[in-house]
């Protein structure tokens, strides 16, 4: 069960003993788009399909065609079953559970913010499954409760928690359960009472001796004090992503502020029949020195944004919310150029080669993805090329000048040469900057052969 | 990410929570939080506990049990387990066993190495210990700390250092050494009792061996991981410290079981008790071999000698960890050198386990987990027993006894504590719960630190724009900002020096931080630090120099000598290990924006004072500084000038009219028409 891209947002995905799709990765994509509400899955408590790609395949190869077998003969499980079967079945239950554990203990130790380094090391010697769970789960307890669970994170410990032994309790039987379990949703499903939510997650320890109907559910399924601690401590790695985000937001004024002012300098450079780009790049007065200082302070206020963003540490949706990525888009097309300017100026290209390749600072590249898939999603789909020619517009032209001055053949270039000319003119904001006399580009342009700029696009507005 | 500062103020019943802004983050450190009882308010005045909050907002979790889960579920332990077995059966009859698996290769070490001679003998001090570099060859190398910073030495047991000399040497070892780390699997070296200390040599070696395979462009260390179970300590805190700094801590996981007596055995002086220890390990081995005449060994002096490394041992470490302890045996003997390095998990019979990092937690724990068991079971040998019995409870659901505490976190520790066994007699429960917490501020600080010195580094860029502001605007001018500076002639001048010292402070801050190990022992890998430092470097440092030589007179070390300042030096490490040596750079078809050779200026500088000495009629710095050797190094230092100018490798301020070098290359071409050069 594969989800479109294009699903509409009230459609209702149910499905039973669903198993793993997809790793997290796909999983944050689901929730960034604010779609987990369209796919809920039920799960009872021991089933082991739906946990089954939490092991890797190797493991589970050779017992995995017999146990689907089973899983579908009813017959063979409710006569007395032969030693093999049960052994298989067991031995099953066990990789599967262990696995789960595996996985469940890794990433706990991981939202825990553990610092021992052997959690690294340890990378390249266990394998961990990459499939995660995504969408809402409903677990099943058994007497009527069903528990609705949205948080990942939490989903994975109560997969494990909720198919963990209990003391005592044979392996043979408990496997056994699972099969049947794996085949009585229909009358699971009937005889659902209510539907409970799990929320706050944070306090699910502290009221575990409260008789609120989430701890009975949680109780039913069978949670240790342990288990509790883990979801207490997703509750808490989440509230510290939404503190992240309101402090980010703090900062969305202060951003703004700094953004007007650039966009005062720009207008100021104006009227003065220079380009922002070409001020910036000779750092005359005092004013162009002020406006790099505004660059790097947004420089670094993007860099946090984008640290956080790699480290897990801001809310899903964050990438998907429009008032930031309308101003992430506004700084790129505005400071970028100043960045460009700031390379070149400084001969980086000498140390590290043309920008386009080595030098573009990642943050302007995730803010070019974030623009493109949300123009995607409008059904406007941008060219990827279109969209960096906006922003970087004189990388290309610097690099067109060190070209030409080089060598002088018109041809190599021609092509990149009209689809500058092409962008110049059709984004009118860009005319009034690069087509002032003195700017680089108008420069350049006077030193390409004379054939091609009378039937260039551009010539018209050179006059 | 560091934001927020929690400021408790409180104290009795209940918990007050402000919740400050950014800017007076700088004014406040750490705040200590005092509360009776639990966060919630909960649990009746037991005292105070002192709960230090640092920067991150939010409730803190303990981990360590959970990664004791993660491993108990995991293959990898029996996995190890059965390859000890196998490399300590007789069927095996060599040192050490490679097995390659199809995900990993084994290299397990037998437990029975030789005869053990029961510890102290084969030279070296009381307990057995020798410096690690007396293995020769270098092995270790990396290891010693050359520099002379550090006082004491690193120390191994001399007896561990022999045997695995030993294995050093075979063949099958050196293929080890020189296998591509790039393209085979992963290494697990593992070993049992003895075995255990000499896999752990074996793993230093590997690490310490700068990679011999043509594909690898620096040398990368080679993925690997050793897992001892129930081995002896190797080496004293010096090692641990080297360990710890080289990154490699996380390699090295010791399991340990709480009534086995070798791996608390080295915190005692072993001289009395020699003929019960090698008698012991005579028993473990014919266990061990199998198949064979079984030793005996009398109940009742391994209960003698229980109780003697028992009393030993508290004593010992009760001055390994920092806090004031009640010293219960008030009679210190000489104190083990001994530490432990790496990860220990600690495992009870019940199936608990508890994976540790912290040096001195381990070494309290070990020492708190302690105690006699059955005397029938010999612990010591049921590793496998151990390791499924810790496999089972993992996944068995078990509702740890009297969870009362109300915080998250301290509940997490109670069940850390549960899982290594160290819920025996009250005295030790009190003390081990506040060593898990400062266990964990210790383990959380240096990235708290590190967060703190980004923004720090943040609010330092107008100083470093303003400095390129002054470089640019010398450049316009046609000076040499290098000279300008020298000379401190103007407004503009002085200004670019208090921007110069502010940025000298910070970067003093880090370099220092760096070397008290204050901050994340990858550091100076991280690409952010390295680029800042560097490009702080190209910056500055001319300035640094021109303030040098400005104060300086003849006859003073020039600042090559003796007046860099150590923070250039760390630089260049960092940048030599990030990017190895210097980087081919592409063909620059104008002058660079900077110097690329930071102390051009200082050499500058130096050609200058040898050029005047010249002209004074030579001599002046003893009989061999003569006029030849000098005319030697002029013409030395006019080559490797002339090479970086004409590759473009510096700034458009050298070549200017007027600048320092400009000067001294007219007056040495004068010199030189003159000796007819």
């Amino acid at each position: 069960m594969v989800a479109r891209t294009t699903l509409p947002e009230h459609t209702f995905l149910r499905d039973f003993w669903f198993t793993l799709v997809g790793d997290s990765i796909f999983g944050h994509a689901i929730r960034r788009e604010n779609w987990s509400r369209c796919f809920l899955h039920f799960v009872t408590k021991h089933d082991l399909v739906p946990r089954v790609l939490l092991a890797p395949l190797p493991s589970i190869k050779e017992n995995f065609h017999t146990m689907l077998h089973l899983l579908f003969q009813r017959a063979t499980i409710m006569g007395y079953p032969s030693i093999e079967i049960t052994q298989l079945v067991s031995s099953f239950y066990i990789t599967v559970l262990r696995n789960t554990s595996s996985v469940a203990s890794h990433d706990a130790c991981l939202y825990m913010e553990c610092t021992n380094m052997l959690l690294e090391a340890l990378n390249a010697f266990i394998k961990f499954s990459p499939f995660r769970p995504f969408g809402s789960y409903a677990f099943l307890a058994g007497n009527g409760r069903v528990l609705s669970v949205k948080n990942a994170n939490a989903i994975l410990q109560l997969l494990f928690y909720s198919l963990q032994l209990s003391s005592g309790e044979e392996v043979s039987n408990v496997a056994f359960k699972s099969v049947v379990e794996h085949m009585s949703y229909e009358s699971e499903v009937q005889a659902i009472l209510e539907f409970i939510h799990l929320d706050h997650l944070e306090d699910v320890y502290g009221n575990r001796r409260e008789m609120t109907s989430a701890s009975m559910v949680l109780d039913d399924l069978g949670l240790s004090t342990e288990a509790r601690l883990r979801l207490s401590a997703v509750g808490e790695w989440e509230k510290k992503k939404q503190n992240n985000q309101s402090k980010i937001d703090g900062d969305y004024k202060n951003i703004e502020e700094m953004l007007n002012y650039l966009k005062k300098y720009r207008e100021a450079c104006r009227m003065h029949e220079v380009g922002y780009y070409d001020a910036f790049k000779l750092q005359k007065n005092e004013v162009d020195f002020k406006a790099n200082i505004k660059r790097a302070e947004l420089a670094g206020h993007w860099d946090e944004i984008k640290e956080m963003l790699r480290r897990n540490e801001l809310p899903e949706d964050f990438e998907a919310r429009p008032n930031w990525v309308n101003l992430g888009n506004t700084y790129r097309c505005l400071v970028e150029p100043l960045d460009i300017a700031n390379y070149y100026n400084r001969a980086k290209n000498d140390d590290s080669g043309p920008y386009m390749i080595k030098g573009r600072p990642q943050r302007y590249k995730y803010m070019q993805k974030w623009f493109e898939h949300s123009q995607r999603k409008k059904q406007q789909i941008q060219d990827p090329r279109r969209s960096s020619l906006q922003s970087c517009f004189w990388a290309f032209v610097e690099e067109l000048c060190i070209k030409t001055s080089e060598s002088n053949h018109f041809e190599e270039v021609r092509e990149i040469v009209l689809e500058l000319e092409n962008e110049a003119v059709m984004n009118s904001e860009f005319c009034r900057d690069v087509l002032l006399k003195d700017s680089t580009f108008v420069k350049w342009w006077n030193t390409l052969p004379e054939q091609h700029r009378l039937s260039s696009c551009i010539a018209p507005l050179m006059k | 990410m560091v934001d927020r500062m929690v400021v408790v103020v409180i104290v009795f019943g209940g918990l007050v929570v402000v919740v400050v802004d950014r800017w007076l983050f700088s004014t406040v450190d750490w705040v200590v939080v005092v509360h009776g009882g639990g966060l919630r308010g909960g649990g009746g005045g037991r005292g105070c506990s002192i709960v230090v909050l640092g920067f991150g907002g939010g409730a803190w979790f303990e981990t360590s049990h959970i990664l004791g889960s993660l491993l108990a579920s995991s293959p990898l332990l029996s996995d190890a387990w059965s390859h000890c077995c196998l490399a300590s059966s007789s069927s095996a009859r060599a040192p050490f066993v490679v097995t390659h698996a199809p995900d990993a290769t084994y290299v397990a070490f037998s437990g029975v190495q030789g005869a053990y001679g029961g510890g102290g003998g084969g030279g070296g001090g009381v307990f057995g210990e020798v410096p690690i570099d007396a293995a020769g060859d270098g092995i270790f190398s990396s290891l010693v700390d050359r520099s002379g910073v550090r006082s004491e030495s690193v120390l191994v047991h001399g007896e561990f250092l022999g045997m695995f000399m030993a294995s050093y040497g075979s063949p099958e070892f050196q293929m080890l050494l020189t296998r591509d780390t790039t393209t085979t699997t992963p290494l697990i070296l593992t070993g049992h009792s003895i075995g255990g200390a000499i896999a752990s040599l074996a793993a230093l070696s590997l690490l310490a061996s700068p990679s011999r395979s043509p594909h690898a462009k620096r040398a990368s260390p080679p993925s690997l991981l050793c897992i001892t179970f129930g081995a002896p300590l190797l080496g004293n805190k010096p090692l641990s410290d080297a360990i710890l700094r080289a990154r490699w801590h996380g390699k090295f996981c010791h399991v340990v079981s709480n009534s086995d007596i070798v791996p608390r055995l080295l915190f005692v002086q072993i001289a009395p008790i020699a003929h019960q220890v090698k008698h012991l390990f005579d028993f473990y081995h014919s266990h061990m071999i199998g198949g064979g005449p079984v030793h005996r060994f009398p109940d009742d002096v391994k209960a003698e000698l229980y109780r003697y490394v028992a009393m030993q041992a508290s004593a010992a470490t009760a001055n390994e960890h920092e806090s004031d302890c009640v010293d219960a045996f008030p009679m210190r003997r000489l104190s083990s050198p001994y530490s432990p390095f790496g990860s220990y998990l600690f495992c009870t019979r019940e199936g608990g386990a508890t994976c540790v990092d912290c040096p001195s937690m381990i070494a309290h724990l070990l020492w708190s987990t302690f105690v006699m068991g059955a005397v029938e079971r010999e612990e010591h040998l049921m590793y496998g027993d151990l390791v499924a019995g810790v496999f089972q409870r993992s996944m068995t659901r078990s509702d740890a006894a009297g969870l009362n505490e109300g915080s998250c976190y301290d509940a997490g520790i109670s069940l850390a504590l549960e899982g290594c066994g160290c819920a025996v007699g009250r005295g030790a429960i009190m003390e081990s719960r506040e060593l898990f917490k400062m266990a964990r501020e210790k383990g959380v600080g240096p990235n708290l630190e590190a967060a703190r010195l980004s923004i720090e580094l943040s609010k330092k860029t107008p100083h470093r724009l303003q400095i390129e502001w002054y470089k640019m605007r010398n450049d316009y001018d046609n000076l040499s900002y290098y000279d300008a500076f020298k000379r401190r002639s103007s407004k503009r001048d002085n200004r670019a020096n208090m921007h110069r010292i502010k940025l000298a402070s910070f970067w003093e801050e880090v370099v220092c931080m760096v070397e008290t190990n204050q901050l994340p022992p990858d550091f100076g890998r991280l690409r952010k630090w390295v680029y800042a430092s560097h490009s702080y470097k190209l910056l500055v440092e001319p300035l640094d120099i021109a303030e040098y030589y400005r104060k300086w007179k003849t006859g003073e070390p020039h600042y090559m000598g003796q007046g860099r300042p150590r923070r250039y030096r760390v630089f260049d490490k960092w940048w030599e290990e990030a990017f190895g040596g210097a980087k081919e750079g592409m063909v620059r078809r104008r002058y660079a924006g900077l110097t690329q050779d930071t102390c051009f200026w200082a050499r500058v500088e130096e050609a200058k004072e040898w050029l005047e000495r010249v002209e004074r009629g030579g001599g002046g710095g003893g009989e061999e500084e003569g006029v030849m050797v000098l005319l030697e190094r002029l013409r030395g230092f006019e080559e490797y000038a002339k090479g970086l100018v004409g590759r473009r490798q510096v700034s458009k301020d050298v070549v200017v009219e007027g600048s320092s070098y400009w000067v001294w290359m007219e007056r040495w071409a004068v010199k030189k028409m003159e000796l007819g050069l």
